[in-house]
């Protein structure tokens, strides 16, 4: 990619800040080592602690207006995701092209009911696309990692296959991961950040804490605004 | 939107709006105890640790700021962003009209970004025919009403939903009730097909990470996300100290900033966006601009006032202000509202305009007490009022040889015994039933509205020693 352009006048911003800029008596504050230390749970887990993690999960992704499922097999799985097309009536569906989504033969699925489903991309162009995307009842994405004290799934557009537009765009949110996604909190996001892209992040990265909301009008919580209205949760067990 | 210049009329006007005072009470009265639950949830002790932390990482940052807006900038480029430096808000202006004039752009959305109210953007592109629509709710309700926001995480906060229909019903063609859930579905209707005819996004930007030139949007309504997913050109705009090292100190702060704004444990969107996107994906912008001001900023470096570049725009302080709770965010007159904006407004646009603000506090230290990064507001707001008084000292000889006196008479012992004694003499002529209720020129001004109680015939220390000297201590 080629690089971008500077605009004004860089050495003037720059000296400016420099120059007023003054080291206090005693120094300049140091950079702090290991800002999230004692802060946020740190620890390896275990195939158990993760189905515990499950739980915390559910409960917070519930607390927020989320649904979950506990989901031990193709069959749950496939009975999951009928109760969501009849709870919503979806005609339409978006999945992400995502190998982990692929191994789940989610089409097969789908074609048992009267909801259709199209795996990213819809079409090539920008003017082809973002009417149907726009079009689309409900967006199915796989959660990398999902963080379990806070309840939220963490989705970085990783490929172009998983582009933000189908978790951006229709009401209804799907999301699927295993329990060997779920990490306590941030520590485990960062350092499974660090080690998969090191500074270098991916176009977008999406933290998704439930449904989108406001308290805009007379602090009244209303769901549902600009993002998803409905947001799933589907866990399946790793073993 | 008029703004009346002197402050004292702009909060006798606020005084006398008893619907805006009761919806801002509420707003805050709410928002404040969502805090404290949040907080409880943490355990106080962790709580104040991660507040150290934040602002041990805000302190670092600022101090080291020219080296990492420079890595920024270094690392927008390499993502192949375009980056405007500029040293006033005239100049960010200029830089987004001319962009907006080279994309022809017709429909522009905006999430919600203090910094762009603060250099006056949307009026200026709308004078060159752009369609400017703010797409957080809370913004567009003021854009339709023509006005600025009362409170930074809760724009109108002042509003009830009778007023809120008849603005919507204003655009809208079908007739839409005052039921808020209508209200919100009329939003995403009307809105959502103007996200789709998008051509230029404009957001604010909460954190921008230097390590990886990636820009932090957070917003509860997702909006921030349709804009920055949907946009062919995205421009952001970021006052130049909104800005961390790294990913990790990224938590620290999102983890500060939902649970001291509205009590969440993590805003609903959080989304890091490095700019433009890869060839070979088919949503995400095609042009990334970075706009980053200085407006004002760069003179807080080295002052007493630096720390107040540490601010998150929370909004907590302006929720725990007893003057802000009973005046609302408009008596204020400049942008940002509350303790931060009495400290911002006459740092960044002048004493002369906005130096009355440093009165605009009772100095309990609850906006301190509040701040999840530990700025000192009620000590800011206290020197400023000391600068005030510098400024605008008329230096009279009178008035010169009246605080000397005062501060001689008080700085000993003896004189001040002498002096108190001096005074619990000569006070009889304006005593009535122990209290002084009415004076001469200049105090008459002062006993105006309060009463001063008389000096006693003897003060506690006194009775104290006559009590010891009596064997009845």
């Amino acid at each position: 990619m080629a690089n971008g352009i500077v605009t004004g006048n860089r050495e003037a911003f720059f000296s400016t800040i420099r120059q007023n800029i003054k080291t206090p008596p005693g120094g300049k504050a140091p950079r702090v080592e290991n800002p999230m230390d004692g802060l946020f749970t740190q620890r390896e887990t275990t195939v158990e602690d993760r189905r515990e993690l499950r739980e915390r999960f559910i409960q917070e992704w519930t607390t927020l207006g989320g649904k979950a499922f506990n989901i031990k097999d193709r069959a749950e799985l496939s009975q999951a995701i009928k109760q969501i097309i009849q709870e919503r009536q979806l005609q339409k569906a978006m999945c992400w092209d995502h190998p982990e989504l692929e191994n789940l033969k989610l089409e097969e699925i789908f074609s048992d009911t009267q909801a259709s489903l199209s795996r990213w991309p819809l079409e090539k162009n920008y003017s082809d696309w973002i009417g149907k995307a726009a079009s689309m009842e409900a967006g199915i994405v796989w959660s990398d990692i999902a963080m379990a004290e806070t309840g939220t799934l963490v989705l970085p557009s990783s490929s172009p296959g998983q582009p933000t537009t189908v978790c951006v765009l229709p009401i209804t949110l799907i999301a699927i991961f295993t329990t060997a996604q779920l990490v306590d909190g941030f520590t485990g996001v960062v350092k499974w950040f660090k080690e998969r892209y090191g500074t270098n992040l991916p176009t977008t990265t999406t933290f998704i804490s439930g449904p989108s909301r406001t308290t805009d009008i007379e602090m009244v919580l209303t769901i549902g605004v600009h993002g998803s209205r409905y947001v799933y949760a589907l866990i399946l067990d790793e073993a | 939107m008029h703004i009346e210049p002197s402050f004292h009329k702009r909060y006798h006007k606020a005084l006398r709006d008893t619907a805006m005072l009761k919806a801002v009470k509420n707003g805050t009265g709410r928002l404040r105890g969502q805090r404290a639950t949040a907080i409880e949830g943490v355990g106080a002790e962790r709580w104040m640790e991660f507040r150290n932390r934040a602002e041990a990482i805000r302190l670092h940052v600022i101090q080291h700021l020219d080296q990492y807006l420079e890595q920024l900038v270094d690392n927008v480029i390499k993502n192949g962003g375009h980056v405007c430096l500029a040293k006033t808000g005239e100049e960010a202006v200029q830089y987004i009209s001319e962009l907006a004039k080279k994309k022809n752009a017709k429909t522009i959305l905006k999430s919600k970004s203090m910094v762009s109210e603060e250099i006056h953007l949307n009026p200026a592109l709308e004078q060159q025919g752009c369609n400017v629509i703010e797409s957080d709710l809370g913004e567009w309700i003021i854009q339709l009403a023509g006005e600025t926001p009362s409170h930074i995480i809760a724009p109108a906060m002042h509003k009830n939903r009778f007023q809120v229909a008849d603005l919507f019903n204003a655009v809208s063609e079908e007739k839409v009730s005052t039921e808020i859930a209508d209200l919100c579905g009329f939003a995403r209707k009307y809105l959502r097909e103007k996200f789709l005819g998008i051509d230029i996004g404009i957001t604010g930007c909460n954190f921008a990470l230097a390590d990886s030139g990636a820009i932090t949007l957070c917003t509860n309504e997702g909006n921030a996300r349709i804009i920055s997913t949907l946009a062919p050109t995205l421009v952001t705009v970021m006052g130049m100290e909104r800005i961390l090292p790294g990913l990790e100190e990224l938590t620290v702060m999102l983890s500060l900033l939902a649970r001291s704004a509205t009590g969440q444990k993590l805003t609903v969107y959080n989304t890091l966006s490095t700019g433009v996107r890869n060839p070979e994906e088919l949503d995400g912008p095609q042009e990334f601009h970075l706009v980053i001001v200085d407006n004002g900023r760069s003179k807080q470096l080295g002052t007493k006032y630096e720390k107040i570049l540490n601010c998150i725009r929370c909004g907590s302080c302006l929720n725990a202000c007893p003057v802000y709770r009973n005046i609302g965010g408009h008596a204020y007159g400049w942008v940002y509202p509350g303790p931060i904006g009495a400290v911002l407004s006459p740092l960044y646009q002048g004493m002369d305009k906005y130096g009355e603000l440093a009165y605009a506090t009772t100095l309990c230290g609850a906006c301190t007490f509040a701040c999840p990064v530990k700025i000192p507001l009620h000590d800011m707001l206290y020197a400023l009022r000391n600068d005030k008084v510098e400024l605008e000292k008329t230096g009279g000889l009178v008035e010169d040889m009246t605080y000397k006196g005062w501060s001689a008479a008080f700085a000993s012992m003896s004189r001040y015994r002498f002096s108190i004694g001096m005074a619990r003499r000569f006070q009889f002529p304006l005593v009535k039933a122990e209290k002084i209720a009415y004076g001469p020129p200049p105090i008459s001004d002062w006993l105006k509205h309060r009463d001063m109680p008389a000096l006693p015939k003897k003060f506690f220390h006194e009775i104290w020693r006559d009590m010891k000297k009596d064997g009845k201590e």
